[in-house]
């Protein structure tokens, strides 16, 4: 992984391209229907409104079995019945059999839209624009958002929604403002769900915080890394899980953690805790299982990506000797200056 | 009659001197009416009227119906044959009820059956039951009436025909490319054309642009969104219609749906564009250069 050419970053952005094609196109060449796709409950923002997709996202079947199976079937029978979660259950369990190998990499390696924000961020980094980190107390106030997004918007208004207590409009409404549902679909040159409804209400108000959340996520993502991450249900949801599956982020802390905290500067999600001494809270609810923490590490196996008893890829100082001669830490491209080319280094 | 250039293929070459030359007889005498309808309220159909998750009820009209036949997407794929085709009594006052078979969702080929002497006439409609189910690519290649207008492919399970959008079809006869041969498109609200099928029997229909609000049109009640479908879009139905003549006898064959609006109707995209403009310039103040601290003397 230390070769003149690759290394884990470029590895990672080749992954991150290719699957950005499959996810937005890849109906192109698995088919249209349901039955065709990858996954129906994929754990990254593989959106069902683009309609080449290979893969169709968990939140959306999440929400509509919470909607019209659970919620209608309770208010049709008066009681809740094992019947109304058969569904949900199928849902979690299409989801776990891909989560339980990639685990969150589905963030950091495959979503469509953790990548076009990468990509934006490194546009920034080119044209040399000013990187904004994300520290606490901010950092943990915006932590709550995905949270809240989660159990709000996925869980809790599209069950009141089946329920008949909000309107039906209201049974989908994490995917009435998800910025993944405009970036996919513009992917294909499809404007349709940049349109807002004329008829005011809800639809309106939807469709108004969605173009917002877009606009604002584009710009942002200039000059702040991964900025709808940050309150991204999908995140959530994967940090309840994320003790359960054979990828893992491994830590053992070493005598400069807690001083040096050049991996929390190379994350792309800023977590402070991967370069506490406290190894339990090294794998945050934020982390992405990019692995730029343990390419940017200068101590050997301090991070490790593992896949079970396998090792993937550690922290080690040559690998980070190499790296951090072509990137900072924060991602800016570093350029070779004529004091920096082979042969012209002082003695 | 719209004679096809491939029926008069059929009997320039493959029939007897004596049976091409009745035949001949028979055709002119039905060559002095049209046999295909020339309006929406004389198609012969089959048409949904709404339904759930669990059953669908259907009319049809301009049929005295023989047969109903249900197709499931395990039709061609499983080997119990009964598993993926059934039949439904067609002479029920208030509707045809189809009903998946065991949880068995998907999309379902639907069609009702007429036979009187030597015509031959099928209607056919999808429905999509909303449970798991194999993709119906199968299904639909699999023949299930002598003439077939084939939707190549349906359009997705949470998709649409639209206004203003291009869909294409196979017709076919005894499972082989129906070529050069005539399909008539009409609308419930009298919006018709004539189209022909290509080299490899494909039929390309562009759905009207012009969408005015659908009522109910003399008795035949517009489409109602179905399972799965709660976007509550108004809907209006079309059947693409084909004609064909073989071995003395005329076969006809409707093909039924709905189709929704344009996907801009009743939406704005400037609208959507200004306010992803304004999203934008929320963010733009993060694009400032913080201002440096200044040095303590
Ligand atoms: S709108 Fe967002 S949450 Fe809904 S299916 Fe698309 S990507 Fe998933
Ligand atoms: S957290 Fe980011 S990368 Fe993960 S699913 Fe959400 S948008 Fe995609
Ligand atoms: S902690 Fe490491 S692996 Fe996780 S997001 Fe940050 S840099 Fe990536």
């Amino acid at each position: 992984m230390n070769s003149p050419f690759w290394n884990l970053g470029r590895l990672r952005r080749t992954v991150q391209i290719l699957l950005l094609l499959l996810t937005v196109y890849g109906g192109l060449l698995v088919g249209p229907y349901l039955a065709d796709k990858l996954s129906t409950a994929f754990p990254s923002l593989s959106c069902i409104y683009d309609q080449q997709n290979s893969a169709y996202c968990v939140l959306r079947p999440l929400q509509h079995q919470l909607n019209h199976r659970v919620g209608e079937s309770i208010a049709r029978l008066g009681e809740v019945t094992l019947e109304a979660f058969r569904p949900l259950l199928f849902t979690f369990l299409s989801f776990f059999a891909f989560f339980i190998v990639l685990n969150k990499a589905f963030c950091g390696w495959v979503c469509p839209l953790g990548t076009v924000q990468e990509m934006l961020y490194r546009l920034g980094r080119r044209l040399g624009l000013v990187a904004h980190a994300l520290v606490p107390p901010r950092l943990y106030q915006l932590r709550a958002g995905k949270w809240l997004l989660l159990f709000l918007l996925v869980f809790l208004l599209p069950l009141l929604a089946g329920l008949g207590m909000i309107p039906g409009i209201a049974g989908d409404p994490y995917c009435q403002i998800c910025p993944a549902r405009l970036i996919t679909t513009l992917l294909t040159a499809s404007t349709e769900e940049m349109a807002v409804s004329t008829q005011g209400g809800l639809a309106f108000a939807f469709a108004a915080i969605r173009n917002l959340l877009f606009g604002f996520t584009l710009v942002a993502a200039l000059t702040v890394r991964q900025p709808f991450c940050r309150i991204c249900p999908m995140l959530a949801l994967h940090a309840i899980f994320r003790r359960f599956s054979l990828l893992q982020l491994v830590k053992t802390p070493h005598d400069n953690c807690g001083h040096c905290s050049l991996c929390t500067r190379a994350c792309p999600m800023d977590i402070p805790e991967i370069s506490g001494k406290d190894p339990q809270r090294a794998f945050s609810e934020d982390c992405t299982l990019c692995g730029r923490c343990a390419e940017f590490c200068p101590n050997d196996q301090v991070i490790s990506l593992r896949f079970g008893p396998m090792t993937l890829f550690a922290s080690s100082k040559h690998y980070f000797s190499h790296r951090s001669r072509t990137e900072k830490p924060d991602g800016t491209p570093r350029l070779c200056t004529e004091r920096e080319k082979p042969g012209n280094q002082p003695p | 009659m719209p004679l096809s250039y491939s029926s008069t293929v059929v009997l320039q070459t493959r029939l007897p001197a004596m049976r091409r030359l009745l035949l001949w007889m028979v055709l002119l005498l039905t060559c002095s009416r049209p046999l295909h309808a020339s309006s929406w309220n004389e198609l012969p159909l089959l048409f949904g009227q709404g339904g759930n998750r669990q059953q669908i009820t259907l009319q049809t009209r301009q049929l005295d119906v023989e047969r109903v036949e249900i197709f499931s997407p395990l039709y061609g794929v499983d080997q119990n044959p009964t598993a993926g085709h059934w039949q439904v009594n067609p002479t029920v006052p208030s509707g045809i009820t189809v009903q998946p078979k065991a949880k068995q969702g998907g999309f379902h080929w639907i069609q009702a059956r007429q036979e009187r002497g030597s015509s031959v006439i099928v209607a056919s409609t999808v429905h999509y039951f909303s449970e798991p189910a194999p993709s119906p690519r199968t299904m639909l290649q699999q023949p299930k009436a002598e003439l077939e207008i084939i939707p190549m492919p349906l359009p997705r399970e949470f998709a649409r025909y639209r206004a203003g959008e291009e869909w294409s079809f196979l017709l076919r006869f005894r499972q082989q490319p129906l070529t050069n041969a005539i399909v008539h498109f009409h609308s419930e609200q009298e919006i018709q054309k004539r189209l022909s099928s290509d080299g490899n029997g494909m039929v390309r229909i562009r759905f009207p642009e012009k969408f005015s609000l659908p009522e109910s049109h003399n008795g035949a009640p517009s489409a109602k969104p179905t399972s799965g479908r709660h976007d509550r879009l108004p809907l209006i139905r079309f059947a693409l219609l084909a004609e064909h003549v073989a071995d003395g006898r005329e076969y006809q064959t409707t093909f039924s749906q709905s189709y929704a609006p344009d996907p801009y109707f009743d939406k704005s995209l400037a609208s959507g564009a200004g306010f992803a403009l304004l999203g934008m310039l929320c963010a733009t103040p993060l694009l400032r250069r913080p201002k440096p601290v200044p040095a303590r003397p």
